[in-house]
Formats: C-alpha cells, sequence, structure tokens
C-alpha cells in the first residue's frame, strides 16, 4: 500500500492599508475598542454604498505579481451569500469569476506549487464565545469587518507537511518584504487552512482517494504541521476502518484543537453553489492599464531568494547566512545599511557574523525587533578595522557591538581604557616567546616530539602577556621562535 | 410539463435563507416560485448568442477611494440597532455547538 497527502493551501492575509475595503473606517483592530471602527458600510446597514480602497486593489496584484501570476485586467466583485451573525450583509463582497491575480506559483526547493489565485475580498466581524447571564453567548465586534482580505489559494500540490510549512513561511516573507501586511499567523493578520485528503495506491493496484477535509482555526506555523500530520494518520484509519471514499459531495470542515493536538468535525461542507455568488451590483468593475500593471511591478523590491542569490554572489556569504540574513526582511534593511559604509570586500561576511551571533542573540534575549536597536555602521566600521589590523580579538568585538548599541559607547576610548588592544606587535610577542620557552623546557621537548602538543606554550604565553597577544600571531611566533630560534 | 422546484429543493433553499417553513407554506410557494421559474421559460426563449454577459448595469468602471481614515460612527450609535449588546460589543446566541 503507497499512502501519499494532497494537501492544498488557503491563506487569509490581512493587508496593513490605513482604512477598510469599501469604507473609510480605521482597518486597524488588534486591540482596539469593540466596535468603535465601524459605519453604515461594514454594519451592513441599508443603503450604505461601498466604494473600494484602491491601494488594497493595488497590494493585491502587486502580491499577484510577485506571486508569479497573471494579471487580470478586467476584474470585479462578487456577493457570496451566507448568513452568520459576525456577517452583518448576509454575504461576503469577493471575487469569482475575474479575480484580480491568476495562475501563478513558488518553487519551494525542488517543489514546484501552482498557485490557482490571489483575490480581493473583506474580513467578517471578530466573534468571542463567553458566558452571559449564565448562559453561551458570542460576543460581536465588527471593527474587524471589511478590513481588506487577500486570499491565496494554492492548487493541490503539497505532499506533506513539511513543504506546507515552506510554503507558507515563504508565502510570508514575500508578503512581508512587499510590506503589505504583517501577515503575523498568532496575531490572525494570516490565516491558513489547508485542504487534505490521502491517494492510497492499495496492495492489489487500485487506486482510491480519502474524502476532502479543511481544516480551520490553524493558529501557528507549526500548528498547521501538526494537523496536516495528523489528519494524515487519521483519514488512513479512518478509510481503514469504513472504507469511505471521496465523493462530489462528502467534503467536511474540521476544527484543530491545539490542546489536545488533534482534529474535530466543524460542519458538513455546503456546496460551492450554496453560496449563490453573484456579481455586486453596487460596484463597478475594475480596468487596469498595462502601464498601471507595470508600473506596480517595477514597485516589487527584490524577493528573499533573489536578494539571498545576491548575498551569496557580491558577498560570499555561506548559504546558510544568505539564507538566515534574507529569512527577515528586517534584518536585510539593518545588514544592507550597515555593509554601505564599507567598500572592503570582506566586510559584509565579517557584519554577518555579528548579525547572526551576538546581535541576534542580544535582541531575542530582550525579546526586541533588530530595526528597533541603534546599531550605528559606523561601529562596525571600527571593530572591523581594529580586527584587520590584528589589534583586537573576536571576543572583543561580540562584545563591543553589542555595548555600542548606546550611542555613547565609545570604542577606540574603552579599548584604550581597559588595556583590550592586542600586541601584535612581532618584537614584544617574541620576548614573550623567550620568557615562555625559557620558562618550559619540558613542555618544548614535548612540542618538537608532538607539535600538537603547542597548546600549552600558547596558553602560558598568554598568561604572561595578561591575554592581551593577539592568539594567532602569537602561535605563528612561538613554532618560529621554537623551530628556527631568535634571530 | 417538468417540476422546476421540487420540495427538497425548496426546503434547502429555506434552510440557506434561515427561513423556517410550515408544510402549510411549503405548499403555498412551491407553486408561486414555480410560476416565477416558468417565467424565465419566457426570458429564455431571447436569443443572446451574440450578447456579451452583463455583470453590471451602470456603464461605469475604476470607481474607487483613496486610502484615507475619516469618522467612524459613534459606538452608541453603531450599537443602537443591535438587540442586545454588553461591554460595547453585539450580543448574539452561542454560534458554536458544545
Amino acid at each position: 500500500m503507497k499512502v501519499t497527502p494532497i494537501i492544498g493551501l488557503e491563506a487569509h492575509v490581512e493587508l496593513k492599508t490605513l482604512s477598510k475595503m469599501f469604507c473609510s473606517c480605521d482597518a486597524s483592530h488588534f486591540h482596539a475598542q469593540p466596535n468603535t471602527h465601524t459605519c453604515p458600510v461594514c454594519l451592513g446597514l441599508p443603503g450604505a454604498l461601498p466604494v473600494p480602497n484602491y491601494t488594497a486593489c493595488e497590494w493585491n496584484i502587486k502580491l499577484g505579481l510577485a506571486l508569479n501570476c497573471s494579471i487580470n485586467k478586467y476584474s470585479f466583485f462578487e456577493r457570496k451569500n451566507y448568513f452568520y451573525p459576525d456577517l452583518p450583509k448576509g454575504y461576503q463582497i469577493t471575487q469569482l469569476q475575474a479575480p484580480f491575480a491568476i495562475n501563478g506559483y513558488l518553487d519551494i526547493d525542488s517543489e514546484h506549487i501552482r498557485i490557482n489565485r490571489a483575490h480581493m475580498e473583506e474580513d467578517t466581524g471578530k466573534s468571542q464565545h463567553t458566558v452571559v447571564d449564565m448562559q453561551d453567548m458570542t460576543l460581536i465586534d465588527f471593527n474587524r469587518s471589511g478590513v481588506p482580505l487577500v486570499e491565496i489559494v494554492s492548487e493541490p500540490d503539497i505532499r506533506g507537511s513539511a513543504v506546507a510549512k515552506k510554503y507558507l513561511i515563504k508565502l510570508q516573507q514575500i508578503i512581508r518584504y512587499l510590506g503589505i501586511s504583517d501577515a503575523d499567523i498568532e496575531k490572525g493578520s494570516m490565516r491558513c487552512e489547508p485542504t487534505i485528503n490521502l491517494e492510497i495506491i492499495t496492495n492489489n493496484g487500485q487506486t482510491i482517494y480519502t474524502p476532502l477535509v479543511e481544516i480551520k482555526n490553524v493558529a501557528s506555523l507549526s500548528g498547521v504541521e501538526m494537523a496536516i500530520e495528523y489528519e494524515i494518520k487519521r483519514q488512513l484509519l479512518e478509510w481503514q476502518k469504513s472504507g469511505i471514499i471521496k465523493t462530489k459531495t462528502n467534503k467536511t470542515t474540521r476544527g484543530w484543537d491545539a490542546n489536545k493536538l488533534q482534529t474535530f468535525l466543524q460542519r458538513e461542507k455546503e456546496g460551492s453553489a450554496d453560496y449563490r455568488y453573484f456579481p455586486e451590483p453596487d460596484i463597478p468593475p475594475l480596468e487596469f492599464t498595462d502601464e498601471q500593471i507595470t508600473k506596480i511591478k517595477q514597485s516589487i523590491p527584490e524577493l528573499p531568494d533573489a536578494k539571498k542569490q545576491r548575498y551569496i554572489k557580491d558577498f560570499s556569504l555561506s548559504d546558510y547566512d544568505a539564507t538566515t540574513i534574507t529569512n527577515d526582511f528586517e534584518t536585510t534593511q539593518v545588514f544592507e545599511n550597515i555593509i554601505n559604509i564599507s567598500k572592503d570586500i570582506k566586510f559584509p561576511k565579517f557584519v554577518a557574523n555579528l548579525i547572526l551571533g551576538p546581535v541576534k542573540t542580544y535582541v531575542n534575549e530582550k525579546q526586541l525587533n533588530i530595526s528597533e536597536i541603534n546599531l550605528d555602521p559606523s561601529k562596525f566600521a571600527i571593530l572591523f578595522d581594529q580586527t584587520e589590523k590584528g589589534s583586537i580579538s573576536m571576543t572583543i568585538v561580540k562584545q563591543f557591538i553589542i555595548e555600542a548599541i548606546d550611542p555613547k559607547f565609545d570604542i577606540m576610548a574603552t579599548l584604550q581604557s581597559r588595556g583590550l588592544f592586542q600586541v601584535s606587535n612581532v618584537s614584544e610577542l617574541e620576548e614573550f616567546a623567550k620568557q615562555v620557552i625559557d620558562a618550559n623546557p619540558q613542555a618544548v621537548k614535548d612540542y618538537q616530539k608532538n607539535p600538537n602538543s603547542l597548546g600549552f606554550l600558547i596558553g602560558q604565553l598568554m598568561k604572561i602577556s595578561g591575554g592581551a597577544a593577539n592568539p594567532k600571531l602569537a602561535r605563528e611566533i612561538l613554532e618560529k621562535v621554537i623551530t628556527k630560534g631568535l634571530k | 410539463m417538468q417540476q422546476k422546484i421540487s420540495l427538497v429543493e425548496l426546503q434547502h433553499l429555506s434552510k440557506l435563507a434561515r427561513l423556517k417553513l410550515t408544510s402549510l407554506e411549503e405548499q403555498t410557494y412551491l407553486p408561486q416560485i414555480e410560476s416565477v421559474l416558468e417565467y424565465m421559460d419566457i426570458l429564455n426563449e431571447t436569443d443572446t448568442t451574440s450578447i456579451e454577459p452583463l455583470t453590471q448595469i451602470t456603464g461605469l468602471k475604476n470607481i474607487t477611494r483613496n486610502d484615507e481614515i475619516k469618522p467612524s460612527l459613534d459606538r452608541s450609535n453603531a450599537l443602537s440597532s443591535a438587540s442586545k449588546t454588553t461591554n460595547g460589543f453585539v450580543v448574539v446566541p452561542n454560534t458554536i455547538k458544545k
């Protein structure tokens, strides 16, 4: 028996426009007082007229282009009809027949994941479940109602939970590079709904498909991965028990329970015809010219993959370093701002090591964002110059780049006052070497038999120099003095 | 003549419209909807082969607004038509099954 999971992902992304999709209410809703950002349009009051937010439409097209989609120059909105308390109009304005962007793809390692569409729609109000007057009730906040949402629908090209996670991370990165959304899954500005079933080739060569399941309420990337893993196992067991296979009508929706780490049946899926879509009569169609689309295309910044390749090629960064930096758009901004200060070809690698080492540790510990701390490019340059001259150790560099976050911290003065300059002066080091050799005749003999034992003598030299000797030079000089003697 | 809408379809439609129909109402509406659909047959006789599908009738296009915030409704005003509210929220019957 051969079991292959077939996974498609729907991702909803809330755009960070100032105002909502079809009205001028403030679109920010995280931690806002409930129902303070509403108006007749987003409350669905009779007679209200929705007018699309041009920026949101443009950002949808921008995302579509970044996802290698074709753009429908002629597009229009439609009404998707269903009743739910968080949907005050009784329909959601969305796109069906003519979405802004269609037929794109994302390449994840060697996997080619086709994207069916990236279309524009509006968010619903937010429900929370509670007890009022001893009764279970649902509270609705319409601040989120009408916030612009882009829905990105992949084809069922994903074959495992790991690729699903990578796809979402890449989508998230691209969205953040474009600056159109925070795409924060924990905060709900990006929401993911995997649809899964299994292709099973039985031992007698028969191919069957298990019923489709759409998973909702997944609130983290690891949740997506775990929910998919769980569902793969559950569907296989369910099929072995019941023998039920996919039909046109037996798709179901299951919720993800992040505490129990399992999915549970939410509802039998309504067929798509049940939404009774029809063109939104209140919003005239939209037409974008080739010039407008070209202009949007030109506004797309260098995306993660291209940036990573450039870092490897132009700055000789390792694949790992380039990947780690380009994973986060803000880190790339900080990195590029710093490296601009020097033309030395070794400088970017030096900066990358510091950003991915001490700086990263520091921001993680302090729970800060890298763009929130003061990383002065000139201080990186000073430390780089001193390192190149061999006058300070890497230990000092790592310590000082953090201390230098304080704008008052003077690197050169502190190196002086704390006596931290390394001794790289050859005659001084030769003098130290001579003292060490004289004091440790046995260790010198050991070294002559076994060159690996030099560490002890280097240690002694570092000790008498008060830790100030340049360890690399100390090694070279010790070797030279022992084998050739002083000139 | 073939029936255009069955009782099952009517019940499905009323479910989608959140309407609870009595069997008497069902028997009243079924022929009424039937006659509406029959009227559509008359429209269907029109030859539309050379006519593009129409998605709107105003002839307008590209009616958009700039991304600018304007003041929202005062909350008490916004909530004034809700049948029940608490702490600034609209209260509705529980939507999740336990």
